[in-house]
């Protein structure tokens, strides 16, 4: 019926027609109605099926590996004496450090609410990183706020359904974070890899940055508040040529064993004028 | 009865996908479950019935992944149509098949999202592990893959058999 020039022909335009549309889908990461409706069919499932998950592990955890318990609570009471102390230390610590605050009149932290949703299911392909969990608009969640634990920042809701979210890791090519290096206040933007650790960019050479620096976000991306902790450097590269060097961070948080997070809620973000008065 | 047992299966392939496997840190590298549920199309069943669930497979696995809307539709219907083009000239019965099917479905869509995220990711590269993780999904493809196939194809037989009894049987009680 057609002839093999045609075909060719045929193929060669469909496959462009095919690039041209992931090229416009890949500009601007857009929630739609299709998606979402797959959400709601398939999460409620995968949800079913991590309680039972659970139920296994929990069973299993609380009842059957109770032979190190004991020798575990006693090293866990002796860990609490010493812990009780460094607390009492901390609590005079921060009425002190609220004291000084008040003195040099600083502006309160603006925080929202804070939300605790369960991940109920991962990205199925490896070369990204997101991660399903069980709040979603009813829950007041909207796309853009921060997801994290109290070990750092996990990520930002990207999908919005009724009851579920899909949130991108920081981990993921897609993500990135404005953040500082603690103790230097060096500026730069952590960008995923989608492997375990992530790349702190455009770090010029000139600055100071070690191995085992803090990095924690800027609050300037206008996504996550200031001064949450992101994770470590763990590698420095000062090539011969160019401007910047390349810094490695690993993260705080372990996403292989991501279970619980928290969803900051009701934030509000600093405005454009504070933005650019910061920057 | 044949679609009940397509969205069965899609379910029931995407949750072990997304829930069971990510539990155990020896499948963190495992191969995308849906390229033998697609390749079992392109290979047992007709096409006028099986692009729908393909498409279908793969506006879900879009809407789960972080990936940009339409790869995993674009990787599926390529994978279905090329799987299609290739069993008019392959013996399906020959051993090397299936093996052969499956790593040719796991390099096909490595491809296409290694293309996808050099050429319109924001880095404008995949890295290096990209290529470690394929290895490794290539080794549980040749593996697990024919398998997978011969499962689907013989719990598919199986269901088709069963709903007809049930239909005989009901036809039975009814006259």
């Amino acid at each position: 019926m057609f002839s093999k020039k045609m075909v060719v022909v045929g193929i060669i335009l469909v496959i462009t027609a095919n690039i041209v549309a992931l090229s416009v889908s890949s500009r601007r990461y857009s929630p739609h109605g299709l998606g979402r409706f797959a959400i709601f069919f398939v999460a409620p499932l995968q949800h079913v099926v991590v309680g039972g998950l659970k139920l296994i592990r929990d069973t299993w955890n609380h009842y059957f590996i109770l032979v190190s318990v004991s020798r575990e609570n006693d090293k866990l009471k002796k860990e609490l004496e010493i812990a009780t102390y460094q607390n009492s230390q901390r609590k005079e610590l921060a009425l002190s450090n609220a004291r000084l605050r008040k003195l040099l009149d600083f502006r309160k932290n603006k925080s929202g609410n804070i939300l605790s949703a369960e991940v109920v299911a991962r990205d199925p392909s490896p070369w990204f990183k997101t991660i399903i969990i069980d709040k979603g608009s009813a829950e007041k969640v909207v796309k853009g706020v921060p997801v994290f634990i109290p070990d750092g920042i996990a990520g930002q809701v990207i999908d919005v359904s009724s009851h579920y979210s899909k949130v991108l890791l920081i981990n993921d090519r897609n993500s990135s974070v404005d953040a500082l290096v603690q103790r230097t206040r060096t500026r730069g933007i952590i960008q995923g890899e989608s492997v375990e650790q992530c790349r702190l960019k455009y770090v010029l050479r000139k600055h100071d940055i070690q191995v085992r620096d803090v990095v924690i976000s800027s609050g300037l991306d206008g996504v996550y508040p200031k001064g949450f902790n992101i994770g470590y450097v763990s590698g420095i590269v000062k090539r011969n040529s160019g401007m910047f060097q390349e810094v490695t961070v690993t993260p705080y948080v372990d996403f292989e064993k991501l279970e619980e997070v928290l969803v900051l809620i009701n934030y509000s973000k600093p405005s454009d004028f504070e933005l650019s008065n910061n920057k | 009865m044949k679609y009940c047992f397509y969205i069965t299966a899609l379910f029931f392939l995407v949750i072990i996908q997304t829930v069971i496997l990510p539990c155990f840190s020896l499948f963190n590298q495992f191969y995308d479950l849906m390229i033998p549920f697609v390749i079992f199309f392109g290979m047992f069943r007709p096409a006028r019935e099986s692009i729908a669930v393909v498409i279908c497979s793969g506006l879900i696995m879009d809407t789960l992944s972080g990936g940009y809307f339409g790869l995993y539709i674009s990787i599926y219907i390529w994978l279905f149509l090329a799987v299609k083009w290739a069993v008019k000239f392959l013996q399906l019965r020959h051993g090397a098949i299936l093996p052969l099917a499956s790593v040719t479905g796991v390099l096909m869509e490595n491809a296409i999202l290694f293309g996808a995220i050099t050429f319109l990711g924001p880095s404008g590269k995949a890295n290096f592990l990209g290529s470690g993780t394929m290895t490794i999904q290539l080794v549980w493809a040749i593996f697990t893959g024919p398998f997978f196939l011969m499962g689907l194809n013989k719990v598919y037989c199986r269901w088709v058999r069963f709903a007809e009894d049930i239909f005989i049987r009901k036809d039975k009680y009814n006259r």
